[in-house]
C-alpha cells in the first residue's frame, strides 16, 4: 500500500514535469507556468524515488519520511521563491553571501543544504533501515539455501532423465 | 547540450607544465603496470574482482563521472550563458542520494548474488529477459562510441596544447596511453588510476578557485563587477532562462541513475556495509572537483567585463586563459594534469562498459557465451577505441552531437527498467523493453532530426529531457497493462534482493 501510494507520487510528478515541457510548446514560447512545473515535478520525482528505494518491508523509517517530504518542500519551494521573487540581478541588486538574492537561494537550496542533510541521513538510518549485519547474514543463507535447493533439483531433473 | 572542448587551446608548451604533464603521466604508467599484474581473468577485468573498498571507489566514481567537460566546456558553459550553465552539476547532491538510496545497496546485493558484471546483466537478471539485457547494451554501446569520441577529441587538444603535437597525433598518442593501461588491466587498473586522477582533480579544482576568488578580488566585487554590464549572468537561470536551466535540472538529476559507468562501480564494493559513508565521501569528494566549474565560468566573465581580459575567441578557452593569466604556472600545470586525469578517467570506464557489452550482454542475448572472455574483452576495448579515435579525428563538428545524445542515451535506455525495475515488483519484461526502445529510438531518431535541423525544439527543451520523460512514462504505462505478468518475471534470488 505504502509502495503503491509512493509510486503513484513518481508517476504523478513525471506527468507535471511531462506537463511543463508541453507547455514549453505553446506558440509564441514557453507559458508562465512550464518552469513552475518542471521544478516541482523534477524535485518530486527525485524524492519519492528515494521515498520508493527506502521502502524495507512494506514501511520506511519515520525519520526518511520527514527528510524526503521535507527535502520535497525545501527545494521545491528554493525554485518557487527564485521563480516568484522579481528579478533585481542588476547594478546595486541585493546580495546575499556575495551572490544575488534569488541564484543564492537556488544554490544554497538545491546544491548545498542536500550535501549536508542527505550523507547525514543516509548514515544514520543504515544500520536500522538499510542493511544491518543480521540483514546481510540473513540474505546471504536464505541465498545459499535457495542455491542448495536449486542444484539439488537440477541433480534430481537429470537423475530422472 | 554539452560541447566538450571543441576549440584550440592556446599553446601552454612551457617547461613547467610539460614536466608536470609527464610527471602525472608517469605515475599512471606506475600504477597500472601495479594493477595490471593483479588482473588475472573476466572478474578482476570488468568489476575489479569486487574487492575494492569504500575510500576508492568514492573517488574512482567522482573521477568517473566528471569528464573533461567540468574542468574545461562546463566554465566555457558558464561564461557564455550565466549561472544556467550551473545547472548541469547543481543536482550533485541530489543525484548522488538518489543513487544511494535507489541503486547502491541493490546493484551490490545483485552483483553478489548473480555474480554479475555488467549493468545490463542486471536488467536481464530483473526481468529474466535477454533481449532486454541485450537491447539495453546496445543502447550502451552506441552512447559509449560517442561519448568515447568527445573525451579522446578534448584529451588530443590538450595534448596538442601542452606538448605541441599535431591533433591528430594528440587524439591518438591519448587513446594509446588509456589502451595501455585498459587492455591490460582492464576496470583494475582503471579503478586504482582514477584515485591518484580523481585526487588531482580535486586539488587542483581547489587550488584554481582560491586564485579564481583573489584574482576577482572577493565574491562581492566579482558579483557587483558583472551585474553591472550583464543583469540576467548572475540571476537563477542565467541568460538562458529557466527552461533551459530546469531541464538541465531534470536530465542531470533523474538520469543519473542510467549512467553505467557509475552505477557499475556499485558491483566493485568489497563489503557492502561500507556503504554506510558512501553518501558522505562521495558527496564531498563530488563537490571539491565541481567547485571549478562554477568559479572559473564567473570569474573570467568579472575579468573581461573589467577589461582585466580580452573577450574570450572560443568559451572553451575560459579556463585556460584563466590560468595564463592569473594562476601561477605550477597551478596551470596541475590543472591541466587534473583536465586529462578527468578525461582518461571517464574514457577508461565508458570503454569497459563497451567492451562488457559485446563481450558478455550481446552473446547473452542470443544465448551464447564467449570461450575466453577475457581475451574477448581485451580485444573490444582496442577495437572501439580505434572506432573512438577514428571518429574523433575525422568527424568534425559531428562529434560534438555525438557527445551531446550520449548522456541522454543512457538516461532514457537504463534508468526506467534499473532504477525503478529494483524497486518495483510490478514492472514486467515488457515495460522494460518498451522503455528501452522508446529511448533508444526517441533519441537517435530526435537527436538526427535536430542535428540536420529537420526539427527545432522551443528554446531550453532537448531530444534529452523529452527522452528521458516520454520513456520513463512508456515504462510505467506498459508495465501496469502487462502487470499480470509481473510475479511469474521475478526469480526468487531477486526477489530477496529487492526485499533486502
Amino acid at each position: 500500500m505504502l509502495k503503491s501510494s509512493i509510486l503513484g507520487l513518481v508517476v504523478l510528478s513525471l506527468i507535471v514535469v511531462g506537463t511543463g515541457y508541453a507547455g514549453s510548446f505553446a506558440p509564441g514560447g514557453p507559458t508562465a507556468w512550464a518552469p513552475w512545473c518542471i521544478s516541482t515535478g523534477t524535485c518530486g520525482a527525485l524524492m519519492s524515488l528515494m521515498a520508493l528505494g527506502a521502502v524495507r518491508r512494506g514501511r520506511i523509517a519515520p525519520v526518511l519520511q520527514w527528510v524526503f517530504a521535507g527535502m520535497f518542500l525545501w527545494c521545491g519551494g528554493c525554485f518557487a521563491v527564485a521563480l516568484a521573487l522579481p528579478a533585481n540581478e542588476g547594478a546595486g541588486g541585493t546580495l546575499l553571501f556575495g551572490f544575488p538574492l534569488r541564484s543564492t537561494i537556488v544554490l544554497l537550496g538545491v546544491a548545498v543544504v542536500p550535501i549536508l542533510v542527505f550523507p547525514l541521513a543516509w548514515a544514520l538510518t543504515f544500520d536500522s533501515s538499510m542493511l544491518s549485519e543480521d540483514d546481510l547474514r540473513r540474505l546471504r543463507e536464505a541465498q545459499a539455501a535457495m542455491a542448495l535447493g536449486n542444484n539439488a533439483g537440477g541433480r534430481a531433473d537429470e537423475v530422472s532423465k | 547540450m554539452i560541447a566538450l572542448l571543441q576549440a584550440s587551446l592556446p599553446r601552454m608548451t612551457q617547461p613547467l607544465i610539460v614536466t608536470i604533464a609527464l610527471l602525472y603521466f608517469a605515475v599512471v604508467a606506475v600504477i597500472a603496470t601495479w594493477a595490471t599484474r593483479r588482473t588475472k581473468n573476466e572478474r578482476d577485468f570488468f568489476v575489479a574482482g569486487a574487492g575494492v573498498g569504500l575510500w576508492t571507489l568514492a573517488i574512482a566514481k567522482m573521477a568517473a563521472s566528471l569528464s573533461g567537460f567540468s574542468f574545461v566546456g562546463g566554465p566555457g558553459l558558464v561564461y557564455t550563458i550565466g549561472l544556467a550553465g550551473v545547472f548541469i552539476i547543481l543536482p550533485g547532491a541530489l543525484s548522488n542520494a538518489l543513487g544511494a538510496w535507489v541503486l547502491a545497496k541493490k546493484m551490490r546485493l545483485l552483483g553478489e548474488a548473480r555474480g554479475l558484471l555488467t549493468v545490463p546483466a542486471a536488467i536481464g537478471a530483473r526481468y529474466r529477459s535477454p533481449a532486454a539485457q541485450g537491447l539495453a547494451a546496445v543502447g550502451i554501446l552506441i552512447a559509449v562510441i560517442g561519448y568515447m569520441a568527445t573525451n579522446l577529441l578534448a584529451l588530443g587538444i590538450v595534448i596538442e596544447a601542452i606538448f605541441g603535437t599535431s591533433l591528430a597525433a594528440g587524439i591518438w598518442i591519448g587513446t594509446a596511453v588509456i589502451l595501455a593501461y585498459s587492455v591490460a588491466g582492464g576496470i583494475l587498473a582503471g579503478i586504482f588510476t582514477d584515485v591518484f586522477q580523481g585526487s588531482v582533480m580535486a586539488v587542483s579544482s581547489l587550488m584554481v578557485v582560491a586564485f579564481a576568488l583573489k584574482a576577482g578580488g572577493g565574491l562581492t566585487h566579482i558579483s557587483q563587477t558583472i551585474m553591472q554590464a550583464d543583469a540576467k549572468f548572475l540571476g537563477p537561470w542565467g541568460n538562458a532562462g529557466p527552461i533551459t536551466a530546469l531541464s538541465f535540472f531534470f536530465v542531470f538529476s533523474v538520469g543519473s541513475l542510467g549512467q553505467p559507468n557509475v552505477i557499475h562501480k556499485f558491483y566493485m564494493l568489497k563489503n557492502p556495509r561500507q556503504l554506510k559513508w558512501y553518501l558522505l565521501l562521495m558527496s564531498v569528494a563530488l563537490l571539491m572537483a565541481q567547485l571549478i566549474y562554477i568559479a572559473i565560468g564567473v570569474v573570467v566573465k568579472a575579468l573581461v567585463t573589467q577589461g582585466s581580459l580580452a573577450p574570450l575567441a572560443k568559451a572553451d578557452q575560459a579556463t585556460p586563459m584563466f590560468l595564463l593569466h592569473a594562476a601561477p604556472v605550477l597551478v596551470a600545470g596541475l590543472v591541466f594534469s587534473g583536465v586529462a586525469a578527468a578525461i582518461m578517467a571517464t574514457v577508461n570506464s565508458f570503454m569497459n562498459a563497451g567492451a562488457a557489452a559485446l563481450t558478455l550482454d550481446i552473446p547473452t542475448a542470443f544465448g551464447r557465451k564467449l570461450s575466453d572472455e577475457l581475451l574477448w574483452g581485451r580485444i573490444t576495448t582496442i577495437v572501439l577505441a580505434v572506432i573512438a579515435a577514428g571518429v574523433a579525428q575525422v568527424s568534425g563538428t559531428l562529434v560534438a552531437f555525438l557527445g551531446i545524445f550520449g548522456w541522454g542515451l543512457f538516461a532514457s535506455t537504463i534508468a526506467p527498467a534499473l532504477a525503478v525495475g529494483l524497486n518495483w515488483e510490478g514492472a514486467t519484461k515488457a515495460g522494460a523493453i518498451a522503455s528501452i526502445c522508446t529511448g533508444l529510438g526517441l533519441t537517435l531518431v530526435g537527436g538526427t532530426l535536430g542535428y540536420f535541423k529537420i526539427i527545432k525544439l522551443p528554446t531550453g527543451v532537448d531530444v534529452a529531457s523529452l527522452s528521458l520523460i516520454t520513456s520513463l512514462l512508456v515504462f510505467f504505462a506498459v508495465s501496469w497493462i502487462t502487470r499480470r505478468n509481473a510475479a511469474s518475471e521475478l526469480d526468487a534470488d531477486i526477489q530477496l534482493v529487492m526485499e533486502a
